[in-house]
């Protein structure tokens, strides 16, 4: 037990590092950014003391290292200050919108997840044979599109061709299906792949061998000691795949007029509002981070080799 | 005759490559009676792991058995539905590898490990923990109770060997199979498995097939031996007999290659030539482009196996008819 | 030995396919004013035009030839592409190499920041650079670049480890070779073929973001013919002009399935237990 904690503790450590290291990269890009932000936000016409006032609110006079500790402190008191485009506090439009990328990625994650892992069992079961071959190209294919083109594709077909499902925006569970569909069929063909390599490596294991000379039926080994190993990496990836898919995300969200982070921070980026652009950035790497920690613990718990490295 | 665990008729495997049909294990015949330990030796690739993989009939693709028939408590195994097998399997026969790192799931306790193989019959969880709990005490495992809740990775090879062993005879199988089963290891904690092997066997009674290419192995703890060479069994006889009268001239290659502590030359023979290629058609004797006293009869005619001298079979042709051959 | 390369290549199906997808791309490429019956900027009356001999799939809201758009749009993504694998191979390349020799803090380090590159989706990421740095047609392959090159690092840092301890590299270094000698004449060489592999298959999905940022309005500006571009411009005639996203979106498949397909064929060539 006790190496579990440590191991836990050690992730935790670096997760916060990460985090922070992040913020330095955040800050260091917005720096770098072309325009004063103040200049950006304020009218022409404020007066130069109005702009120095300004400034030494939020503390841009000082130089850059204390202004990364400003800015810094503000972040963890959930304050990403105001938006120059919008006017508006960016940690509420982030909570008004974090939701609806939430339930985008995770419905993503569940058709991904539940459409890969049987299918590339499948295929590592019938190496070779028509079924694996015609699903493996099937992933190629898929893993080769974009995804903004397969949006385009199932909305000529379901939503204006058909008519059965509605075309963009959110309006209920229903618009939920093409953008999740969008977001989770190119993303299939990677766990497709690792289940299948998982399964056909372990299954050449000697210790499989040894489970089938105890005696334990073929259905029995499949589960206990083939899937039990096979799934340890695909769990994993699991977690270590939600950067990925909010990167999607922001694509799919964008065609599917999706009320999410993805496409306030497009708005953002097409406004030069870095206030925007940094929150967000922040926001998701907290929750890759968070993600990243999660899967180690559980790689941690199913691997018992691996509490020890 | 005493009465025979398991008789093997013509067994064949054949592997299916792209250079062609591999015969891995061709037409071999042996049995193996009741308490005794008999031993596969041979060169690696001969055929003889191969062998023992299919008695269990866990021959994985692309290899299949093509043909013979292996008696078992008066059925053919090789006739007995999947189901069936797997219900012969570690009842019945166990068998234990070579590499007893790889030969355990690593995410499960040995004391999980064990269980799961007792508890196929339906037996309750108590009881399956205090035969395994047993068992390991049997290996001689120190530390039983907290071995029990021990990963494979945390414990030694020679330990991880032990409990491969006690997880095999624990359901006290008629047959155990040991696949090199110290060759992985250190070579002072060899000794002891084959010690624990012999005393296990005394204990409960089972009867060993061990396949190994070392005939010290053999020679501490085998009552019969069968040679096999390139997918044949070529000679089968008493341990004894087949030491002190080896007649197949790739057996007495194989002793000569032995060291032993006193053999007077400094340097240890060896055989020339390799090993054919299995998957091409042939004609006469496996051995014979290697043979040192080969006759024009070898390259036509395959050999079958003979009996030489009272239980001593031989597949040569020097020993049909018994023509004095070249020593 | 030389035969046996030759029926395994006629035997991988999947390298053919993505070899003749490849070469059908490059061919496009080379020849484009050739193919195209316009240029790409050239607009005419005929607006949103359904596809017709004169333009085979259609034309824009500014009266511009899909077609010809598409065809001379595969030099942008093409080029993006390679620039992009070439600058993630040479950093990710150099990172690993010198984590995996030198280990102890560098490698830690290394590590380190590989790890947190890999915490921020690599495509927000690419969009804050190109925010930074201005939305032109090098800042994107620029941008993938930075966000892309772990991946080469992790893999070469984990080979290098294990080729460090080979023997005649251990002799070599009790000769007294200098670290540099020994990384260029013997770890680089071994390492050859899983950069060849690791670029091939980078290219693939370095179009797709190229392809993507273009979408987002980020990479070459009108009335430059990114593919990415010309797509988002057509979803909103979605309805009324549907053929304007299909000239894009197959010219995007078939280039990243064929490059895919080469990948994978290369991998399965050189090296098929490498894990990517």
């Amino acid at each position: 037990m006790n190496d579990i904690i440590r191991y836990i503790a050690k992730r935790l450590v670096i997760g916060v590092l990460v985090v922070l290291f992040v913020t330095v990269l955040i800050f260091a890009i917005m720096q770098a950014m072309p325009g004063d932000p103040v200049d950006l936000m304020v009218d022409t016409r404020v007066s130069a003391e109005k702009v120095m006032e300004i400034k030494a609110q939020w503390g841009l006079d000082k130089p850059p290292v204390v202004q990364y500790f400003y800015w810094l402190g503000n972040i963890f008191q959930g304050d990403f200050g105001t938006s120059i485009s919008l006017k508006q506090n960016v940690t509420d439009l982030i909570a008004q919108r974090l939701p609806y990328t939430l339930m985008l990625t995770g419905a993503a994650l569940i058709i991904e997840y539940l459409l890969a892992i049987p299918l590339g069992l499948l295929a590592a079961v019938r190496k070779n044979r028509l079924t694996d071959k015609a699903l493996t190209i099937t992933t190629v294919v898929l893993w080769s599109m974009p995804p903004f083109w397969l949006g385009v594709l199932l909305m000529m077909i379901f939503s204006i061709k058909l008519n059965v499902l509605p075309l963009s925006g959110y309006s209920g569970f229903i618009s939920l299906i093409l953008p999740a569909l969008t977001l989770a069929l190119p993303a299939l063909a990677q766990i497709f792949r690792l289940t299948r390599s998982e399964v056909l490596d372990v299954m050449d294991e000697k210790y499989v061998t040894t489970a089938y000379a105890k005696g334990i039926d073929n259905r029995k080994v499949l589960i206990k000691h083939v899937l039990r190993n096979a799934l340890i990496p695909v769990t994993v990836m699991f977690f270590l795949s939600l950067p990925w898919l909010i990167g999607g995300a922001v694509v799919v969200e964008n065609v599917f007029a999706w009320p999410g982070m993805g496409q306030l921070l497009w708005k953002g980026i097409a406004k030069q509002d870095f206030v925007i652009v940094q929150g967000i950035i922040f926001v998701i790497t907290i929750l890759t981070v968070i993600c990243n920690i999660i899967g180690d613990m559980i790689s941690g718990i199913l691997d018992p080799r691996i509490r020890l490295e | 005759m005493k009465d025979k665990v398991i008789d093997i008729k013509e067994l064949c495997v054949d592997f299916h490559t792209q250079g062609g049909i591999v015969k891995a294990v061709d037409h071999v015949s042996f049995d193996i009676r009741k308490g005794e330990v008999f031993a596969l030796v041979g060169e690696s690739g001969c055929g003889k792991s191969t062998t023992a993989m299919g008695i269990m009939q866990l021959i994985r693709s692309p290899g299949t058995i093509s043909g013979g028939e292996v008696h078992f408590e008066g059925r053919d195994l090789l006739r007995l539905s999947a189901a069936e097998m797997t219900k012969v399997r570690g009842r019945e026969i166990g068998m234990i590898f070579q590499n007893p790192l790889d030969s355990l799931n690593p995410v499960y306790t040995i004391g999980g490990q064990m269980m799961e193989g007792l508890m196929v019959e339906k037996m309750d969880k108590k009881e399956a923990y205090q035969i395994a709990f047993d068992m390991l005490r049997d290996v001689k495992i120190s530390d039983v109770e907290s071995r029990m809740k021990s990963y494979p990775h945390e414990i030694s090879g020679g330990m991880r060997q032990r409990v491969m062993i006690g997880m095999m005879l624990c359901r006290n199988p008629k047959l155990l199979i040991a696949d090199e089963p110290t060759t992985a290891l250190d070579v002072t904690i060899q000794a002891g498995i084959i010690q624990l092997m012999n005393e296990l066997r005394q204990k409960y009674g089972s009867a060993v097939l061990i396949i190994t290419h070392d005939f010290g192995i053999v020679a501490d703890i085998a009552d019969r031996v069968g040679v096999m060479y390139a997918g044949n069994l070529i000679e089968v006889g008493e341990v004894t007999e087949i030491f002190d009268h080896p007649k197949h001239p790739y057996t007495r290659l194989l002793m000569k290659a032995l060291p032993t502590i006193t053999k007077e030359e400094g340097r240890l023979e060896t055989i020339k030539g390799t090993v054919p290629n299995l998957a091409e058609e042939r004609q006469g004797c496996n051995f014979a482009d290697r043979c040192p006293s080969c006759l024009p009869q070898c390259r036509e005619k395959k050999p079958v196996l003979l009996e030489v001298a009272s239980g001593h079979l031989c597949a040569c042709h020097l020993e049909e008819g018994g023509s004095n051959h070249a020593r | 030995m030389r035969k046996e390369k030759l029926r395994f290549i006629l035997n991988n199906k999947m390298f053919i396919i993505g070899s003749i997808l490849f070469f059908a791309v490059v061919l496009v490429v080379i020849f484009a004013p050739l193919i195209a019956p316009h240029t790409y900027a050239e607009q005419s009356s005929m607006r949103l035009a359904a596809p017709c001999s004169e333009y085979p799939f259609g034309t824009d809201q500014y009266g511009r030839c899909i077609f010809s758009r598409v065809i001379y749009g595969s030099r942008i993504a093409l080029s993006v592409g390679i620039v992009a694998v070439i600058i993630e191979t040479l950093i990710g390349v150099t990172l690993g190499i010198v984590a995996g020799y030198y280990g102890k803090a560098i490698d830690k380090i290394v590590l380190f920041i590989t790890d947190t590159t890999w915490s921020i989706p690599p495509i927000i990421l690419a969009m804050a650079i190109v925010l930074m740095m201005g939305s032109s047609a090098q800042n994107v392959a620029i941008a993938i670049a930075v966000v892309s090159w772990a991946q080469f690092t992790k893999i070469v840092r984990a080979k290098v480890q294990s080729l460090k301890n080979l023997s005649y590299i251990e002799a070599a270094k009790i000769y007294g070779e200098t670290d540099l000698s020994i990384i260029l004449r013997y770890i680089l060489p071994n390492l050859v073929s899983t950069i060849i592999i690791l670029a091939t298959l980078a290219l693939p999905s370095a179009i797709l973001s190229t392809t993507s940022m273009g979408f987002l309005g980020l990479g070459a500006q009108q009335p430059q013919p990114d593919w990415g571009m010309i797509l988002s411009d057509g979803i909103q005639f979605i309805k009324n002009a549907p053929w304007i996203t299909m000239a894009p979106g197959l010219a995007i498949v078939w280039t990243v399935l064929g490059f895919n397909l080469l990948g994978e064929g290369v991998k399965e060539m050189l090296d098929p237990r490498l894990k990517v």
